[in-house]
């Protein structure tokens, strides 16, 4: 009994945390879908079908569904479509690519609750009689019918449960567009998504969760190039193991490349990999550089002013703004030359925006709605952001109650579907 | 007053107790031998492959405080390398040395004659030693543990030998190392 | 639960005719985890902290939360029915616990408990510029313990606990949130030893496997989900 006592005391101290896991399922084994004739959704088949649809046949994700398309440029002329589903339980959503077969709609993706670890295949039909016939004409006449005739199954399994979705009506639009802000590029790595948090691939990914935007964390390496990490020092949460620790400005850009790989397998991007990524291959119109060192602000202010040229060379909507958080990056910033034409996100007082020029205030949601500060902010032509909200009660609060311009949070397509089906 | 009433009581009974025989004592175990990183560390999450190497010599110093019961409290150090590697890739070569040095509060208790366990809880220090296009030396403290079994040969009233089997766990970072020692153990301070 | 239920059932099968009472058992064995009968004393109280290590994933960077202290008291009601209250404080956030439990000697060295335990936890973050939070929830704990008295000196309990969210309330400035949904929260098992150490002096000393949705430590830094989170806890007590 002593030993079995001593045991059981060993096991309990080395009782390890064994890492949670999301296990994607792969979706691209429909037959239907695969076959050779299947061709790919015109764009006016696309913005036809967005819409709030009402869920019947399952009560799995709530009653309403918020359906809207994202892209992301994989080569030249090669662009995959993304149909999101954003549902109002559980933080679940759907990522489908579509394509038509003999006069159907077909969609065909993955579902993923963000509470908890379920995912599984989903499939959607739309017949001709369901509303196809009208989608896949060159120049859709709305409103009409639209009904998604669904199958979604658990993990790996062959869907077999079955979901309706019927268009209700549009999507909610305000007078001024709204950001939906994906914390560290599309969500952490608790969060359990496929790719790393503040990696290229999160920030390609980010588009189909709902995100409109992006904060970023920038570090330096030892050789002074801005990489996109959040820690301090190399660790478990964000790295494989490589037998490097401490903190990451004690390695150069080389040899981060060489020995360190994200969690999912990924390289640590450079902040220029980054920006490029966002610009030339996602719809995204918003990045947020989050500083998280001290020293000069001048290499990141070079990018920003880089790339938003780039973008308006481009025609293309792209706002690149520098995050303060901390008095000490303030008076970094205020460092800068041109600072006070150097857009900017300033996360202090009110005070501090005057001071910095920043044309967005990003007060943290535990202060509440502050109503009477967000419009005094708005009313000098400035913009309110507010971070971290990811508590689904709170999100619904802020949307309905608040007037800001613009939610960043780990939980993107939550914010996305309170956003959207508003009437 | 009604709780401080009751415990002076409780108290009171103790100490009518005769204590037992046993004479507390401060007692010093130093040794080493080798160390086996037991953790996975899988090639492929290595940025580059090359030869890894999980054996290294390993060292122990432990000062122990045996009061007159059993359960038996001390501090913990020593030394061991978790392991290394080497890398080669077109911009040159490369070696990675993970070295871990534990400060553990450590408790002990003896579950035969001779026969005794420990477990510790703490820290470890851990330093990279890397190579690779400049040299860089970083530092990081992880949370971890340690559980060893040992057996005891005395020698005379104040030295013994002893084997020790060991797990050394930074669980914080999931490195893990079984270590084989001799120790030379001391009753360093006995008194009463 | 299942298992929980198994357990006790067992137990109460295997309890033989109540155990001769142990007249000096207050000086020797004054312990707060182990299941031992109050015959002559009224009163059993520790003090202590505890050490919470949290996963990656919640506290990111932040492995090794502040301690937090343990006050701990039991009341006799009658010989075999005990009262307990359990104070956890880090004054940011409190957990309060009060409950009744029932304990049986099964013979002289196997001794085993049930009972049941609420909880009260609130926790507060307006020190700080930028937070204007508060939260606060109710818990319940049904628990049953089984200890061995290896020798006269060392005491080792196994304690299995579960928990069950009963209330949970979120403000963060003028918005507020409350969920009255009742779910499994999750079991925490827990293995104590208690000896005297010092002179006379008792100590407790509990290694604890915590597997939760919702910890109340955390409450500031992450929702709620449906995923289990393990925190492995250390306490050391010094019995007064």
């Amino acid at each position: 009994m002593k030993n079995i006592s001593a045991i059981l005391i060993v096991s309990l101290f080395f009782l390890g945390c064994k890492k949670t896991q999301v296990a994607m399922p792969d979706s691209s084994q429909w037959a239907l879908f695969r076959d050779g004739a299947a061709a790919p959704l015109p764009y006016a088949t696309r913005q036809a079908m967005e819409g709030v649809y009402d869920i019947a046949g399952n009560d799995n994700f709530g009653s309403l569904a918020a359906l809207k398309w994202s892209y992301v440029v994989n080569g030249n002329n090669d662009t995959t479509y993304h149909i999101s589903g954003f549902f109002g339980k559980d933080i679940a959503y759907f990522i489908c690519e579509g394509k038509q077969l003999n006069g159907q709609i077909l969609l065909s993706g993955y579902w993923r609750k963000m509470v908890s670890t379920e995912t599984g295949i989903i499939r959607f039909t739309i017949d001709p009689a369901n509303g196809a016939t009208v989608l896949l004409n060159p120049s859709p006449v709305l409103p009409t019918a639209i009904i998604l005739d669904g199958l979604f199954g658990n993990g790996q399994d062959e869907p077999k449960n079955s979901i309706t979705l019927s268009h209700n009506r549009p999507l909610h639009n305000g007078a001024a567009p709204f950001n939906i802000l994906a914390h560290r590029g599309g969500g952490r790595n608790s969060d359990l998504l496929p790719v790393s948090e503040n990696s290229v691939e999160m920030i390609l990914k980010t588009a189909e969760l709902g995100s409109t935007g992006i904060e970023i964390d920038v570090r330096f390496t030892k050789d002074g190039i801005p990489i996109l990490y959040h820690d301090n020092d190399i660790n478990l949460r964000l790295t494989q193991k490589s037998g490097l620790v401490g903190p990451i400005e004690n390695y150069t850009y080389a040899q981060l490349n060489a020995f360190v790989r994200l969690i999912n397998g990924e390289r640590i991007p450079t902040l220029r990999q980054a920006l490029s990524a966002a610009l030339y291959k996602t719809p995204l119109t918003f990045i947020w550089l989050d500083t998280k060192y001290i020293g000069s602000l001048e290499r990141v202010q070079a990018l920003q002013f880089e790339f938003m040229e780039l973008a308006t060379g481009l025609g293309r909507p792209l706002q690149i703004v520098i995050g303060l958080p901390a008095e000490a990056q303030v008076n970094m910033f205020l460092e800068l030359p041109d600072y006070n034409i150097t857009p900017s996100l300033c996360e202090l007082s009110l005070a501090d925006v005057e001071r910095t020029n920043s044309m967005i205030w990003a007060p943290r949601f535990t202060e509440g709605t502050q109503n009477e500060n967000v419009a005094a902010i708005q009313a000098q032509g400035k913009k309110a952001f507010v971070w971290t909200l990811d508590v689904p009660e709170f999100i619904e609060q802020f949307i309905r109650d608040g007037q800001f311009d613009g939610i960043l949070s780990n939980f993107p397509s939550c914010v996305a579907y309170n956003y959207y089906v508003q009437q | 007053m009604l709780v401080s009433f009751n415990i002076s009581t409780a108290q009171q009974k103790v100490k009518n107790e005769r204590l037992p025989r046993r004479k507390p004592s401060f007692v010093l175990h130093a040794g080493g031998g080798m160390s086996y990183y037991t953790a996975g560390i899988s090639q492929t999450s290595v940025a580059i492959p090359g030869t890894l190497n999980k054996w290294s010599p390993a060292a122990t110093l432990r000062l122990m405080w045996y009061p007159r019961y059993r359960l038996r409290l001390g501090i913990e150090s020593g030394i061991a390398n978790f392991y290394r590697y080497n890398v080669r890739d077109p911009d040159g070569e490369g070696k990675v040395t993970l070295q871990a040095v534990p400060v553990l509060v450590v408790w002990n208790m003896q579950v035969r004659p001779r026969w005794n366990i420990y477990a510790g809880f703490g820290s470890y220090f851990l330093t990279s030693w890397l190579d690779y296009r400049g040299k860089v030396r970083s530092t990081d403290v992880v949370l971890g543990s340690n559980v060893a079994v040992s057996y005891t040969q005395p020698i005379n009233r104040r030295v013994s030998a002893a084997a020790e089997i060991k797990l050394m766990n930074a669980f914080e970072t999931k490195d893990a190392a079984l270590t084989l020692q001799l120790h030379f153990v001391w009753k360093v301070f006995q008194w009463d | 639960m299942i298992r929980i239920t198994f357990y006790t059932i067992l137990l109460l099968i295997l309890s033989p005719a109540a155990y001769s009472q142990d007249s000096n058992f207050v000086a020797k064995h004054r312990a707060i985890f182990f299941p031992y009968p109050m015959y002559k004393e009224k009163w059993r109280t520790s003090l202590g902290f505890s050490f919470l290590t949290t996963p990656e994933d919640i506290t990111e960077e932040i492995r090794l939360r502040i301690p937090c202290g343990e006050f701990t008291v039991l009341r006799k009601i009658s010989e075999k029915v005990q009262a307990q209250g359990r104070v956890s404080f880090q004054f940011l956030q409190n957990h309060i616990t009060a409950g009744v439990h029932y304990v049986k000697p099964i013979n002289k060295k196997f001794y085993w408990s049930a009972g049941n335990d609420i909880g009260y936890w609130f926790g507060l973050l307006k020190i700080v510029e930028g937070f204007n939070s508060k939260a606060s929830g109710w818990l319940t704990y049904p628990s049953v313990s089984f200890g061995w008295m290896t020798r006269k000196d060392l005491l080792i309990t196994l304690k299995a606990q579960a928990s069950f969210n009963l209330y949970y309330q979120s403000e963060n400035g003028e918005n507020k949130f409350v969920s009255t949904q009742k779910y499994y929260n999750g079991e925490a098992f827990t293995l104590s030893i208690e000896q005297p150490f010092y002179q006379r002096k008792h100590l407790l000393l509990a290694f604890s496997a915590i597997s939760n949705k919702f910890y109340w430590q955390t409450w500031s830094l992450f929702y709620k989900t449906n995923r289990r989170v393990f925190y492995p806890q250390i306490t050391v007590g010094f019995i007064l």
